[in-house]
C-alpha cells in the first residue's frame, strides 16, 4: 500500500514514537503530576521534557506555556472559545478553513460572535493581506486562521498577518494543523498568541495528542475544569498555566511519543534529514496536469505550499476515485476534507476532491505510480 | 523579599505546581545548584499536594533569588538550618 494521506495523520510514524510509547507503558506507567512516588516523579518529567521541548521548538516563552490537549480541534476550541466568551466581538478567519475553525465560529455566532472569511490569494500574498486589513472594523478581536489548508496546500502568510494584529491590537490565532513539524514556525518572530497544533501529523506523534501553545493562557476562560493535581484544597481552576488548561489526566504515553516525534521532525527541520516531500509533490502534479480529464485546483504549488495535491477526474465523483484508488493499493482521501469552506471556495462542494498529501517516508516512485494509476482509472472511468 | 522559613529537615522551596518545579530545578541547576523535584514535606504542606524543589549545595537565599528573577511563584519554603534575610 502507498501511503499518501499525512495530511490526515502522517504515516508510519518513527520507530522512535513506537518504542517511547511502550517505554513509557511498561517503566514510567503512572499518573503524572498527581502523586510523589518514583514512577509519578518520572511520568511528571517526560511530560515536561516533551513540554520544553515543544517550547524550544517553537520558541514559546517557556515549558508552561506548552498546554497539552487531544488534537488541533480541542486546542483551537480552547483558545476561541476562551478568548471570546463574553458576547459579542467579530473574528476574521479565512475561507480555506477547516472545521476545526469554522464550527466553533459558527456556535460562538448563536451568542452574538460576528466572522468575516477573507478570500486567500493562491499566487499573491500582498492580496490575501490587503484582504485581511479590509475586513477589520472596531469590533474586531482576532484574526484566527490557518497556516496552510488541508486541502489545496496554500500557505497564509502568517508573519504578515502577525504584524496585522499588532498593529491593530488583535489577538492572533493560528491553526498549524498542517504545518507544524512541516515548516519552521517561531511564535515570536509571527507574533503568535494562540499556536493550536495536533501532534499525530508533522510532528509524528500517537494519534490523541495537540497543543496549545500561549503566553495568554491564564487570560484564557475555561471550557473545562477538573482535577490538576495543584491547588487542589481549592474548588476554582488553576490562574496559572499549564495546570489552567489541563484538567484530568493527560494522555502520558501519547506525550513521551510526541516527544520522539518532535526529535524526529526537529531533525527534519534542521536538515539532518534530507526531505523531498516538495519536490514528490511537484512530480505528481506536472504528471496529472498531463492526463487527459484530470482537473488540478492550484498553480504549480510553489515555497508557498505544503506538499498537499487535489484533484478529480472530469466527471467522476472523488469518493468514488478514491475508492477505485483503494483498490489499486493507493491510500489518499477523497471528499471535503472535513472543508467545505474551502471546497465551496473551489466550486466542490457537490463533489469533493481527491487528496494526495505526501509525509517523510514517501518517494519519488510513490508519486510516479500513483500518476499511472490516475491515469489508468482517467481512461476507464471518464464520462 | 522576606519570607516565613518553615522548619524542617531539608530545604525546600514549593511552588505552584510540577511545571514549575521541574522548571525551577533546571533553572537552579544551570546555575550551579543542585537541585531535585519531591512532593512536599508534611511539614510545609499538610495537604500533601504540593511538589517542592530540594535545594542541595546552595542556601535558600541564593536559590528564592533566582527563581524571583525567573519569575517562578514560590508558594513556601522549608529549612533546617538557614534563614531569610
Amino acid at each position: 500500500m502507498v501511503y499518501l494521506d499525512n495530511a490526515a495523520t502522517t504515516y508510519p510514524k518513527p520507530a522512535s514514537v513506537a518504542q517511547a510509547v511502550y517505554d513509557f507503558m511498561k517503566d514510567k506507567g503512572a499518573n503524572p503530576g498527581r502523586s510523589g512516588h518514583k514512577m509519578s516523579m518520572a511520568a511528571a518529567y517526560e511530560v515536561y521534557a516533551c513540554r520544553s521541548a515543544a517550547a524550544e521548538m517553537f520558541n514559546a516563552d517557556g515549558p508552561e506555556c506548552v498546554a497539552f490537549t487531544l488534537n488541533a480541534t480541542h486546542s483551537i476550541n480552547m483558545a476561541l472559545k476562551g478568548v471570546l466568551y463574553k458576547k459579542g466581538g467579530h473574528v476574521i478567519t479565512s475561507d480555506l478553513e477547516h472545521n476545526a475553525v469554522m464550527r466553533p465560529l459558527y456556535k460562538l455566532s448563536e451568542r452574538g460572535v460576528r466572522f468575516s472569511k477573507a478570500y486567500v490569494s493562491l499566487d499573491n500574498d500582498d492580496e490575501t493581506v490587503a484582504e485581511f486589513e479590509r475586513l477589520i472594523n472596531n469590533d474586531t478581536v482576532m484574526i484566527a486562521c490557518t497556516h496552510a489548508s488541508n486541502v489545496c496546500g496554500k500557505i497564509l502568510p502568517i508573519k504578515r498577518l502577525g504584524k496585522l494584529c499588532k498593529k491593530y491590537g488583535l489577538k492572533f490565532l493560528v491553526d498549524a494543523s498542517q504545518t507544524a513539524g512541516v515548516i519552521k514556525i517561531d511564535m515570536k518572530e509571527c507574533g503568535i498568541d494562540y499556536l493550536c497544533m495536533p501532534g499525530h501529523k508533522g510532528l509524528y506523534g500517537p494519534m490523541g495528542t495537540g497543543l496549545l501553545i500561549t503566553s495568554e493562557g491564564e487570560k484564557l476562560h475555561t471550557i473545562i475544569e477538573g482535577g490538576t493535581g495543584s491547588n487542589s484544597e481549592s474548588y476554582s481552576q488553576p490562574d496559572f498555566m499549564p495546570d489552567r488548561l489541563e484538567s484530568g489526566t493527560l494522555n502520558a504515553p501519547g506525550i513521551a511519543g510526541l516527544r520522539a516525534g518532535m526529535r524526529f521532525a526537529s531533525k527534519i527541520l534542521s536538515g539532518g534529514i534530507e526531505l523531498s516531500e516538495m519536490e514528490y509533490a511537484r512530480t505528481l502534479y506536472k504528471s496529472l496536469s498531463q492526463i487527459d480529464g484530470v482537473e488540478l485546483y492550484t498553480p504549480l504549488p510553489d515555497d508557498g505550499y505544503v506538499p498537499v495535491i487535489s484533484f478529480n477526474i472530469r466527471g467522476v465523483a472523488s469518493g468514488e476515485l478514491a475508492s477505485a484508488l483503494d483498490k489499486y493499493g493507493f491510500a489518499l482521501r477523497g471528499g471535503l476534507h472535513c472543508s467545505p469552506a474551502a471546497h465551496e471556495r473551489f466550486g466542490t462542494l457537490h463533489r469533493g476532491m481527491v487528496r494526495a498529501s505526501f509525509g517523510a517516508f514517501n518517494t519519488k516512485r510513490d508519486a510516479i505510480r500513483l500518476s499511472a494509476a490516475v491515469a489508468q482509472l482517467a481512461k476507464q472511468m471518464k464520462k | 523579599m522576606s519570607r516565613e522559613v518553615i522548619k524542617v529537615s531539608g530545604q525546600y522551596i514549593i511552588v505552584s505546581s510540577i511545571t514549575y518545579a521541574y522548571k525551577g530545578k533546571e533553572i537552579l541547576e544551570r546555575k550551579g545548584i543542585r537541585a531535585s523535584v519531591e512532593r512536599a514535606p508534611t511539614e510545609i504542606s499538610e495537604c500533601g499536594c504540593h511538589y517542592a524543589i530540594r535545594i542541595g549545595n546552595a542556601s535558600l537565599d541564593r536559590a528564592i533569588r533566582i527563581l524571583d528573577h525567573a519569575h517562578i511563584k514560590i508558594i513556601s519554603v522549608g529549612g533546617g538550618n538557614y534563614g531569610i534575610s
